[in-house]
């Protein structure tokens, strides 16, 4: 099973596994991470430590904004890491479809599905 | 919605490029270029590269020595420019960039600081960069983003008695 860390600005990140276990029913393995407060070093920090505290097949890790200090932090800090990977943008159907198909796919499979799961959900509606 | 003055900046901010620089102050001040000002980052192939490709179609990113900030502060263009200390700054400073002010949009906490705000804490090399930047004339304002209140720091705040 593929492991779960969402690091993001204040407490979206907290939110967004409240709602995802709201919808998809499970929470497991999946780690939050705010930037609240800290510097980038202690962000990395924090991040390191759920990382190196996980087990399983490999990781993603999902930040709000790409080219905000979660997702610089994360991106400087994965490239130690083989088998973890990072998906900035991350938002509510992404996140379910991860939960949901976490246990079936492999990291380069999921990460592209994710991908295009998070540009899909986004539309105008009329 | 344009400012009505469209003045360079140089933030103290030791994240860096992150959101509230690339999205919040470059809505504010609508620079003609962002300039991120390290000697460390601008010598790092790898941690350049992560500057370089931002995810951000508005600006144009520029990665410079302290003394190539300098430069940039001092041309006619609008820049936003970024560094990650006090001390940085004061380098910038003394580089011959024409500043009135310097902001101070993030130093976090770490052994041997004292807090100032929520988002200031200084050490005391900090607090001698202040105030070397003070003896020439230059006001240190701390804002961390343009919606918030802006709050001159005076000898009084980063040199005075302990909290």
């Amino acid at each position: 099973m593929l492991a779960g860390v969402i690091v993001t600005h204040a407490g979206l990140a907290e939110a967004l596994r409240d709602a995802a276990l709201h919808i998809a029913g499970d929470a497991s393995n999946l780690s939050i991470v705010s930037n609240d407060g800290l510097s980038v070093e202690q962000l990395s920090d924090q991040v390191r430590r759920v990382l190196d505290g996980l087990g399983g097949t490999g990781c993603i890790v999902f930040t709000d904004m790409g080219g905000g200090s979660c997702a610089t932090a994360s991106q400087l800090l994965i490239r130690g890491y083989p088998d973890v990977r990072l998906v900035t943008g991350v938002n509510l159907p992404m996140l379910v479809d991860f939960v949901l198909r976490r246990s079936d796919l492999d990291l380069d499979s999921m990460v592209k599905r994710l991908l295009q799961r998070g540009l899909s959900s986004i539309q105008e509606l009329r | 919605m344009k400012p009505a003055v469209r003045q360079s900046l140089l933030r103290i901010d030791d994240r860096l490029l992150h959101g509230q620089v690339l999205v919040a102050w470059a809505a504010a001040l609508r620079p003609d270029r962002i300039v991120l000002a390290s000697d460390v980052v601008a010598a790092d192939p790898e941690r350049r590269a992560l500057y370089e490709t931002l995810p951000q179609d508005d600006y144009e990113i520029a990665i410079v020595t302290l003394s190539e900030a300098a430069r940039e502060l001092a041309a006619p263009e609008t820049v936003l420019a970024v560094c990650g200390s006090p001390q940085e700054a004061l380098q910038v400073i003394d580089a011959g960039a024409p500043l009135q002010s310097v902001q101070v949009g993030g130093l976090h906490d770490a052994p041997g600081k004292k807090r100032i705000l929520d988002y200031v804490h200084v050490s005391a090399a900090d607090r001698s960069a202040f105030g070397a930047m003070a003896a020439r004339g230059i006001a240190v304002v701390a804002q961390d983003l343009p919606s918030s209140r802006a709050h001159a720091l005076d000898a009084a705040l980063w040199g005075g008695r302990g909290d």
